[in-house]
């Protein structure tokens, strides 16, 4: 393999120090999606950056201070990216990121089963110029396809330290960072594999220009040759404002490339470090016969998980278990602890006068535990667990897989089934995981899909309230409306906005053991949201909604809702829990029960009510911190009209509730 | 410039040129074209799929679906119009 050892452009940038001399060095995980960089993240900095096994579960990036053997860095977690040739927002992110921020050494981390490729990726980080050390992550994974990787040898090509992990497991993930450490103290150059004559003498001959060229942004000129060549937007912009002739000289150039190779300029450089890529893969590398028992438990499960026919009763299967399972463990739950705290109230009653200011205080108080308690996390901690399971065994992809004909109906693709299924979770991360779709029309319409979709909150309210009050048939009806509803406006929408959707190209990873370590620091950390964030201002909200009755308030407010209540046929001390849901969904549900002033909400509300109730709130105006990243994702007008969209609606289907109520309770 | 089946003059194997989207299950084959702009070529690229690669269908499109491919030691599912613009050497003399 040719090297080029003496190149003038791997130095560092003299425009951009690699970090402040009074800050820490900063050290971040570059790699292709899934490759394992919030894992190791973790590893290093405890659980805090959310891992799942699809591609594309990083959207935006975290930091953490780590410090290792005396010996302190800033190490962050950046999207992954298939090529520093961004197609979406979340890899536009990373390279922001990377060519604006001071960078000290770059951690590429590589799916060790899928070397070949990853090294694509590889080779344009070495031309980044800055110190880099590889992460060889999944090295079992590797083993089990029968890929032996000689590191010292991969090390020896490229110039830099090679590092072999298995980072869910935690194996080798010190040596990572001595590695990272020592090259540190004493930067590496790394090496550049050369291309072909002929594509190797036109990215140097447009380098050369570009290095007398007083404009160029603070990229190596090499690097930018290549982007210009293969046509990066994100450079081509910059082209477009340079007076300098480099415009058409690159035109010309990308001509030479078509002419003489017979492929558009950007398939001919890409070609190229492909065939780079082979080369060192074959170089470094032994391939044995893949381990039979793991390749074909594995073949023999896709070809029943993504069967035409028995794919989707296997999901439907999969999902009716999952969603049955969380229904009768929060329901066995919510009975006695419902009935503890309904009988301390009575017990409150009895040793301080009803309606004192006392007496609704503690009352108060008791109601938000009694919320929380009883109702979210009974529903809410095995919902979290489930989804951490199904999203670590890589059934993600797969939904996503056997769904891509069914969202072409709503004018999306398969991808767009990703922000749906986590929406299920928490409409936050739904939203902000659409920047893994191209096109900002497909990322509108699942964003408003996501938003539509019962978030853990909203599930809380459908189980807890509709489900343990009339039934587990008529909270899977409010489910299948759920659908009805997303599928008819996403139709519309895409009727509305017609666009050919750029398609789905969605890697389908390897199925992984779920590590119970990771399951349950997942499940923490996003159920830490509700019970340190939420739960205090559940029991703060409870309180005032008593001392809002003490004093009379409640009528005021309750007379501005009436119209909507009447409308509904709600009772009127429905009206405040409604306003406390905007904050966050599960609110109007607990307020429910501080508003009624029982735990027995069957006995003040009809079964048609309790409906009625659950379908507006599930579908109304979604919650503050919801519409906050709607509005940075798709923009302010668009936010508000999506969430006056899911108001109307909620009137909507409330009222259609109210008017077929009747009929079936 | 057309460069339409380009490579499809494979002389050693017995091949014919046809979509991907036209392919079944089992089958074997190589990418000999891609049939769209900058922005399918280079999704296609980043995730490891370029002209010459050789494939096997692991899961063909069924009513208007998406296909899925092992290529380079990696499982890739396809929209069905993505497929349809990608032509491929049907290598014939390699069937599951």
């Amino acid at each position: 393999m040719k090297t080029d050892k003496t190149d003038p452009d791997l130095s560092l940038h003299p425009d951009t120090p690699s970090h402040p001399e009074d800050e820490h060095p900063r050290i971040i995980l570059l790699g292709q999606p899934n490759s394992g960089k919030s894992t190791i993240f973790n590893q290093v900095a405890g659980y805090r950056s959310i891992t799942t096994n699809f591609p594309g579960a990083t959207v935006e990036f975290t930091n953490s201070h780590i410090r290792i053997d005396g010996q302190t860095c800033d190490l962050i977690d950046l999207p992954g990216v298939y090529s520093l040739t961004a197609l979406d927002n979340a890899a536009r992110e990373t390279k922001r990121y990377l060519l604006e921020e001071p960078v000290s050494l770059i951690i590429n981390v590589i799916d060790a089963s899928l070397l070949c490729r990853s090294l694509e990726l590889t080779l344009q980080i070495i031309e980044l110029g800055k110190p880099m050390v590889i992460c060889l992550n999944m090295i079992d994974e590797a083993e089990r396809k029968g890929i032996n990787i000689d590191e010292a040898r991969l090390s020896a090509l490229l110039g830099v330290p090679v590092v072999s992990t298995n980072a869910a497991q935690g194996v080798r993930i010190h040596e990572l960072f001595m590695a990272v450490f020592t090259t540190l103290e004493a930067p590496i150059r790394p090496r550049t594999p050369l291309m072909s004559r002929h594509v190797e003498q036109t990215v140097q001959t447009l380098a050369d220009q570009l290095q007398e060229c007083p404009a160029v942004p603070c990229i190596s000129p090499r690097l930018l040759a290549i982007k210009l060549l293969e046509g990066d937007p994100y450079f081509t912009v910059w082209l477009n404002q340079d007076k300098n002739g480099i415009c058409a000289r690159v035109k010309e150039l990308q001509q030479t490339l078509e002419e003489a190779h017979g492929q558009p300029a950007d398939s001919v450089i890409s070609a190229e470090r492909h065939a780079l890529s082979m080369g060192l893969f074959e170089e470094c590398t032994t391939l044995v016969h893949p381990q039979h028992s793991w390749h074909s438990w594995r073949a023999h499960l896709d070809r029943a998980v993504m069967h035409p026919f028995w794919g989707y009763i296997i999901m439907a299967a999969v999902l009716f278990t999952f969603f049955n399972l969380i229904f009768k463990f929060g329901a066995v739950l919510e009975q006695p602890i419902l009935a503890f705290f309904a009988h301390s109230e009575h017990w409150l009653a009895t040793l301080l006068p009803a309606g004192s200011l006392g007496f609704s205080l503690i009352k108060g108080i008791m109601q938000g535990l009694a919320g929380g308690t009883a109702i979210v996390l009974p529903y809410l901690i095995p919902f979290l667990i489930g989804m951490s399971l199904i999203e670590d065994i890589g059934y993600l992809p797969r939904i996503a897989f056997l769904m891509d004909n069914f969202m072409h109906r709503l004018g999306l693709h398969g991808t767009s089934v990703v922000p749906g299924i986590l929406g299920y979770g928490c409409s936050v991360p739904a939203v902000m995981a659409t920047r893994i779709l191209p096109s900002a029309r497909d990322r509108f319409i699942a964003a408003v899909a996501a938003i539509l979709v019962p978030c853990s909150a909203r599930m809380t309210i459908i189980l807890g309230l509709v489900g343990y009050y009339l039934g587990g048939t008529a909270a899977l009806f409010i489910y299948i409306l759920n659908l009805v509803v997303i599928t008819v406006v996403g139709t519309v929408m895409a009727r509305l906005m017609p666009e050919e959707s750029p398609g789905m190209v969605l890697v389908i990873p390897s199925y992984k053991r779920p590590e119970l370590k990771t399951v349950l620091a997942k499940t923490w950390l996003r159920s830490k949201d509700f019970v340190i964030f939420a739960w205090p201002i559940l029991i703060a909200g409870s309180l005032v909604l008593s001392l809002v009755e003490v004093f009379g308030w409640d009528q005021i407010i309750t007379a501005l809702l009436s119209p909507l209540l009447r409308l509904l046929d709600l009772p009127a001390e429905v009206g405040m829990t409604l306003i406390f849901g905007i904050l966050r969904k599960e609110l109007s549900m607990i307020m429910l029960i501080q508003a009624l002033g029982t735990t027995n909400v069957a006995s003040v509300m009809s079964s048609t009510q309790i409906l009625v109730f659950t379908v507006f709130v599930v579908f109304y105006f979604p919650c503050l911190a919801t519409f906050g990243i709607l509005g940075r994702e798709v923009g302010w007008p668009r936010a508000i009209a999506a969430s006056l969209l899911t108001f109307f609606l909620a009137v909507l289907l409330g009222v259609s509730a109210r008017l077929l109520g009747p009929l079936f309770f | 410039m057309n460069f339409r089946f380009r490579h499809c003059e494979h002389k050693r194997t017995k091949s014919s040129a046809l979509r991907l989207s036209e392919m079944h299950t089992g089958q074997h084959g190589k990418i000999a074209e891609i049939m769209g702009g900058w922005h399918l070529r280079q999704s296609l690229n980043q995730v490891g799929i370029h002209v010459d690669d050789e494939f096997v269908v692991e899961r063909g499109a069924h009513l208007g679906g998406p296909i899925l491919i092992q290529i380079n030691s990696a499982q890739i599912a396809l929209g069905h119009g993505m497929g349809q613009k990608i032509i491929v050497c049907l290598n014939e003399n390699r069937q599951n």
